[in-house]
């Protein structure tokens, strides 16, 4: 077994692994297009290593990207550090975007923005309007082109975690999650294929239409989608955002182009349904 | 998967800001419902305008 590449649109990256098992785990969450021995002619946008090393307990994988480490991780939990590890790489790298943690998904060619921080129920919501019929263009990273103002897709499989499991199965028995890792330091953690629709449009961008930031709330009994002043919703998407103090002007530049073109809302809910209802009126 | 440092902090009122500023160029933007955001130039803060507790973000998400 050697080194490989995952394609995942925008991204070519080198995955320098030795690990038959790794590789093995990709081929279940990714197509197999998307999957490719290494081509020298090809130069990649980033090298994510994965590595047995010498030192440590039990031998630990080290997961880094160049000089920069990442984290140590076990066998069992080698898939979601992993798919954290591609996360990190986006993050700390990859300016040509503004990066803003955010789901996105797509419906008629416009893009539905759902910022939020963990715990707020975002990927569970993005799981279920990917169930509903609408694309997945990311469940973690919403990239903004500096230029154009498009948001470029970045599929890969939405993660799930704890209870979001059980209830997506519950509610999707059909649903294809694949790799459920216990254990994790976000508990237990599984991966939800994404939709044929969002891989066969995985390279076409989608204009910004509606930033909508979710709250569950337990207590809710009504669903409140609330406009939300858009300045309101500038400073938390610059809040969201991965590199906003990095592309100072720039960032502050293509931040203000989307916020003006796009609806902005907050979102508090109790109810799946009624969010189901409530974000396709949208369209 | 993100911690956030230093995140958006209420901290001075826009006036307060922008006297801060002193003379330094910034960018403003005003949206289509009236409210509006201002960018510094020489600090990279980013500011809303008008409102009495502006929030001021000076950013940095890492993942981890």
């Amino acid at each position: 077994m050697s080194d490989f590449a995952i394609n995942t649109a925008p991204f070519s990256v080198l995955v320098s692994s030795r690990s038959p098992a790794l590789r093995k785990a990709l081929a279940e969450l990714y197509p197999p297009s998307l999957l490719s021995e290494v081509d020298d002619s090809t130069t990649y946008d980033f090298t994510l290593d994965v590595r047995r090393r010498w030192a440590g307990w039990g031998r630990p994988f080290h997961v880094s990207s160049g000089q920069q480490h990442f984290r140590m991780t076990d066998k069992a939990q080698l898939v979601p550090v992993f798919e954290w590890g591609l996360n990190w790489c986006v993050a700390s790298y990859q300016h040509q975007y503004l990066a803003i943690h955010a789901a996105v998904l797509e419906r008629d060619g416009k893009a539905l923005i759902l910022p939020a921080p963990p715990g707020s129920g975002k990927s569970t919501l993005c799981a279920v309007l990917m169930q509903e019929g609408w694309r997945l263009l990311s469940d973690e990273m919403c990239l903004i082109d500096l230029i154009s103002g498009v948001v470029w897709p970045y599929v890969r499989p939405v993660s799930l975690k704890n209870q979001s499991i059980t209830l997506i199965k519950q509610w999707y028995p059909d649903a294809r999650i694949c790799q459920i890792t216990s254990g994790t330091t976000k508990g237990t953690v599984g991966y939800l294929l994404p939709s044929d629709l969002s891989w066969q449009a995985y390279q076409q961008p989608a204009k910004a239409a509606w930033v909508v930031f979710p709250q569950y709330q337990p207590e809710q009994t009504e669903l409140m989608l609330t406009p939300l002043p858009k300045a309101d919703a500038f400073m938390h998407l610059a809040y969201n955002s991965f590199n906003y103090n990095v592309l100072a002007e720039e960032g502050f530049t293509a931040l203000s182009a989307l916020v003006q073109q796009c609806v902005t809302y907050r979102l508090e809910y109790a109810d799946i349904n009624q969010v189901i209802r409530g974000l396709n009126a949208l369209c | 998967m993100v911690n956030q440092y230093n995140a958006l902090s209420a901290c001075l009122s826009y006036p307060q800001w922008l006297e801060q500023q002193n003379d330094t160029p910034l960018l403003q933007t005003h949206f289509d419902d009236g409210s509006s955001v201002v960018f510094s130039l020489l600090t990279h803060e980013t500011s809303m305008a008008g409102s009495a507790e502006a929030e001021t973000a000076n950013t940095e998400v890492k993942p981890t």
